[in-house]
């Protein structure tokens, strides 16, 4: 192979025009000379020996053309030569240093593999297109309130009825959520499944296709049509093993016989809740009923073409203004519809959650950048002299930038690779641990093309910037110095330590930017789960419902005096302190009515009304809900008894901010026409820890029977180990009976955390591998720094500097570094707090003890750090030091 | 009477390049006289497809060229016959004299021409 500079010069000046003409030119002169010689003049010589040679400019062309293709082939040819060998170099130098290599090879995986995860998930919750036609028409429907116009309230029967028969903004709108569970009896098993009552056009507006035979639509709504359930893919697996014989099978649901017309395909993801089976629902036998009103149904609809969202948005208040004056409900509520589009509905909540995530990340890698920087900085500082002998033998400044450039990127690479694998498995733990949040859960999302660019973009800029900042440095390095005499104690060094500090120091401020971050989601999360509900919820005390849909329980009578059975069983049960029931508990929605106060004007509760939910003797004692004044709901709160309501505190604030309410009546929209007599105050309870709590009005449920309830127990142990039993008490009064969904309090409360937790624990785990990277990278330049200045501490430890200030010299040093670097994260993370402000609870974005415990969590490691080389530096024996040079 | 190069069979044209080569390194100029020479002026090259020849020889590796300078101390570009264009000219050649005593045994066949 040619000298370096012979090779990689030879091009340079390459002037393929010239050269042809020069040829060419000389053939023409000699043939005029050798013309002349004969004894032709000058001019008739050079005429004949043109008309000799033929067409000269034709042939130049020829020749130009191929000489110049010729060219750009070999300088490509070069180059690629040239990139092989410098990656042959590379990885000649990179086994040669093998814990080196595996330190930034493992920095750069976790660094790359945690942003590819995290890209994974961020792609297709936030960027892929939902899987329905034309999911950016699609519109979910909610009832907010002029005062929070951005609330997810459900919606009544009645606006979507004069929705789909009013609204010009609007098309295709359509009932689909109508939840509530369902008891199968199969011939071994007896099961609870989740449904949702849906429209006949449901299916059609979402393109949604079946696996197995059809989706409900226009037939299933005919009332003399026999009753269908369509299957999720899920439950047809799960429960049917994918038997494709269940089409025109019938199931007992509830007590009624349901027929099986279809299974949907496996990727359908329903747009809010995750039901496991759908039936038909006609909402006019409910048009026609005191339901009619009730916010209970979820609704989705199309925007008519051309219509924008905001152009729809201005239609519904429209529609909500002349709605005022026509019901009662809108006196008070003054509630309005929104229309939000579909995947603002669908991941709005999650966005923000994936952004922290994905930011942290980002930070991560960032910092895992400025770190392997740092490291091959102090490496190029170990093979300065390589790099001056083959300066020397010519390679170019640029040359020697690129073989880094080059070092640097295979090791990035080869990092995406790692990390890649690191992010498959991260990418599951993820969903996994996010599941409950996601709104596509399901499968875990796949590593495609647009996840595998990212992470090769990320690979290459990160291997490239990690080679750059070592590779300028080297650049501006002088070579003759470095040759003339040794590195160690040269300004040059002095220089690379400088800029090793600015790196550290940048570290510094990303880790602490993560441990504020973490800091602060932390105590969210720490400040949710001891935030008062204002009931028990913890494993003593167990949810379930039990629903009575068959013929059996069809009169109100004979659905008292089953529950009135099933309580006293219930609560013979030994372990079983307490039990009572509720309609809907507070945690699966409350149900929203306006409440009027006998004798005056208005009606009562704020803009959404109040929560309203009938409840049994034993409700209040089994949460532990205190009682403020009055009695609680009693056992003897029958019909036929005075009709009475129990009322929150904040209720009996409202209504009666001095008095008391206690002998006051009270009359609920929607329920009936009763009036009832207010006999107790209780405290007020919370949905969860991040919403205030309503008003609230709690009637009998005896007086207004219903035929399901939740079911609270409170019991002295471990409240999850009485399911069993419960399950065989209930169905000693009737075997087709279920306790469905049983969970602890603790378990619900826990899992509604779920989208704290998500942020928090990543963030934390990316905080706590900043500090782990931050703290390497920390002792790692202190180290060559300690190595670089042996000589100089050789000197002091000789003049009769002691040990103690030594070790202080280098402490001092890494610990100003580490300030400095703290000192302006901590700037920065003041500004970048804001982003997270949506997602705390019970702190502030600016918390002073956040900041200040990570500043000491990152000072403190970083101490630890410094004292490894500090105290190398301490043992330094100034007779070698010295003779070593 | 000279031949034109139309005349000239391409083929023909590279093996008298690669033959004018043969013996030592030369410049364009110095293999059309080599081959007038030769020939007794009967094959007359054009001297402007030689060139054009001389790359394709070059893209074949049969010959390189280096700047050099000329008996009067000119720039000029030097073709060398490579080791593959030494082989190649020797099958050539032999083809060549198979070919042409072939046509000549068809030639001189009684009847006589003349």
């Amino acid at each position: 192979m040619k000298p370096g500079w012979r090779r990689y010069f030879r091009f340079l000046g390459t002037n393929v025009k010239g050269e042809v003409d020069e040829e060419l030119r000389f053939h023409l002169e000699a043939r005029t000379a050798e013309f002349e010689q004969r004894g032709y003049s000058h001019g008739e010589a050079e005429r004949l020996a043109h008309e000799r040679f033929g067409d000269a400019d034709g042939v130049r062309e020829v020749l130009e053309a191929h000489d110049s293709a010729l060219l750009h082939r070999e300088q490509r040819r070069e180059y690629m030569g040239d990139l092989m060998q410098d990656i042959r170099v590379s990885l000649r130098g990179l086994r040669r240093t093998p814990v080196f290599t595996v330190a930034v090879l493992a920095t750069l995986a976790l660094g790359i593999g945690a942003n590819t995860a995290v890209f994974s998930v961020v792609s297709r919750e936030l960027l892929d297109p939902l899987p329905y036609r034309a999911s950016d028409r699609l519109v979910l429907l909610y009832t907010g309130t002029t005062e929070h116009p951005e609330g997810r309230g459900f919606v009544s029967a009645k606006d979507i009825v004069r929705l789909q028969r009013t609204s010009r903004s609007l098309m295709d709108v359509e009932v689909f959520g109508f939840y509530g569970g369902y008891t199968y009896i199969g011939e071994r098993v007896t099961d609870s499944w989740a449904g949702a009552g849906v429209g006949a056009t449901f299916f059609r507006t979402l393109g949604v296709t079946p696996a197995l035979g059809r989706l409900i639509d226009d037939r299933d709504l005919d009332p003399a049509a026999p009753p269908a359930v369509v299957l999720s893919h899920a439950l047809w697996l799960r429960a049917f093993g994918s038997d494709s014989t269940i089409i025109g099978r019938t199931l007992s649901l509830s007590g009624i016989q349901r027929t099986v017309i279809g299974v949907t395909s496996a990727s359908f993801a329903p747009p809010a809740r995750r039901p496991e089976l759908w039936t038909p629902l006609d909402l006019r036998p409910i048009l026609a009923s005191r339901a009619a009103e009730n916010k209970m149904f979820q609704a989705a609809a199309r925007l008519a073409p051309g219509v924008s969202v905001v152009q729809a948005q201005s239609e519904l208040n429209l529609m909500s203004k002349t709605a005022d004056t026509q019901s009662l409900d809108s006196r008070a509520i003054r509630a309005i519809l929104s229309a939000v589009p579909i995947r603002d509905a669908m991941v709005g909540d999650v966005r923000p959650i994936l952004l922290v995530v994905m930011g942290a990340a980002l930070l991560v890698l960032l910092l895992a950048c400025v770190n392997v920087a740092g490291l091959f900085l102090a490496r190029a500082s170990a093979r300065q002299r390589e790099m001056a002998v083959r300066a020397a033998l010519g390679a170019g400044r640029w040359r020697l930038a690129r073989q880094l450039v080059t070092e640097t990127t295979v090791l990035g690479v080869a990092g995406g690779v790692l990390g890649l694998l690191f992010a498959v498995w991260g990418k599951n733990a993820l969903v996994q641990i996010g599941g409950g949040v996601l709104p596509s859960t399901g499968a875990p999302p796949s590593i495609d093309a647009s996840v595998l660019g990212f992470a090769l973009t990320l690979s290459l800029l990160t291997g490239a910037v990690a080679g750059l900042i070592p590779a300028l440095l080297s650049a501006r390095a002088d070579l003759n110095v470095t040759l003339g005499e040794s590195s160690r104690g040269s300004s040059d060094g002095r220089q690379r330590t400088r800029i090793g500090r600015v790196l550290v120091a940048g570290q510094m401020a990303l880790a602490i930017m993560l441990l504020v971050g973490a800091g602060l989601l932390g105590r969210t999360l720490f400040a949710l789960q001891h935030s008062d509900l204002g009931y028990r919820n913890d494993q003593h005390v167990l949810t379930f419902h039990v629903n009575l849909s068959s013929t059996a329980y069809r009169s109100p009578a004979a659905q008292t005096a089953f529950f009135t059975t099933w309580m006293q069983r219930l609560r013979a049960i030994p372990g079983v302190e307490q039990a009572g029931m509720i309609l809907i508990s507070p945690w699966n929605g409350w149900n929203y009515s306006t409440v009027e106060i006998e004798g005056r004007p208005t009606v009562m509760g704020d803009s959404s009304g109040a929560a309203v939910a009938p409840v049994t003797e034993g409700y209040f004692s089994s949460l532990a809900m205190p009682l403020r004044s009055g009695r609680a709901i009693a056992a003897t709160d029958r019909e036929g008894s005075l009709p009475v309501a129990v009322v929150s505190e904040r209720f009996a604030h409202q209504g009666w901010p001095t008095g008391s309410p206690i002998g006051a009546r009270i009359r609920i929209d929607g329920v009936d026409s009763t009036w009832r007599s207010v006999v107790g105050v209780v405290g007020d309870v919370r949905e969860s820890p991040s919403t205030d709590s309503p008003p609230a009005v709690y009637t009998s449920a005896w007086q207004h029977q219903q035929s399901g309830y939740e079911v609270i127990v409170h019991a002295s142990g471990n409240a999850a180990l009485l399911v069993p039993t419960i399950q065989r008490e209930l169905r000693g009064i009737d075997p087709t009976l279920l306790a469905g969904g049983p969970r602890t309090m603790e378990d619900i409360f826990r899992s509604s955390l779920a989208s704290q937790r998500l942020p928090m624990l990543f963030t934390a785990a990316f905080a706590v591998l900043a500090l782990i990277l931050a703290v390497l990278g920390m002792y790692g330049i202190m180290a060559y720094a300690v190595t670089l200045r042996t000589r100089e501490i050789g000197i002091r430890a000789a003049l009769g500097g002691g040990r103690g200030d030594i070790l202080g010299l280098v402490v001092r040093e890494g610990l100003t570094t580490a300030v400095i670097g703290t000192a302006l994260g901590a700037a920065v993370a003041v500004a970048a707090t804001r982003i997270l402000a949506g997602l705390l609870y019970g702190v502030t974005t600016r918390d002073p003890a956040t900041f200040v415990g990570a500043t000491v969590v990152l000072l403190i490691a970083s101490t630890a750090a410094c004292l490894v080389p500090a105290r190398r530096a301490m043992m330094i024996n100034p007779v070698e030091a010295l003779r070593a040079e | 009477m000279p031949i034109g190069s139309t005349d000239l069979l391409q083929g023909t044209l590279q093996i008298l390049i690669l033959k004018a080569l043969f013996a030592e390194a030369a410049h364009g100029y110095g293999i059309a006289r080599w081959i007038e020479h030769t020939t007794a002026d009967v094959l007359r090259v054009e001297e402007g497809s030689l060139y054009p020849a001389l790359r394709r020889l070059e893209d074949k590796a049969f010959v390189k060229s280096d700047w050099g300078l000329s008996e009067n101390n000119r720039r000029a570009k030097f073709y060398t016959l490579t080791p593959a264009g030494r082989a190649y000219l020797r099958s050539e050649a032999a083809a060549w004299t198979r070919y042409s005593s072939a046509v000549t045994r068809v030639l001189r066949a009684a009847p006589a021409l003349t």
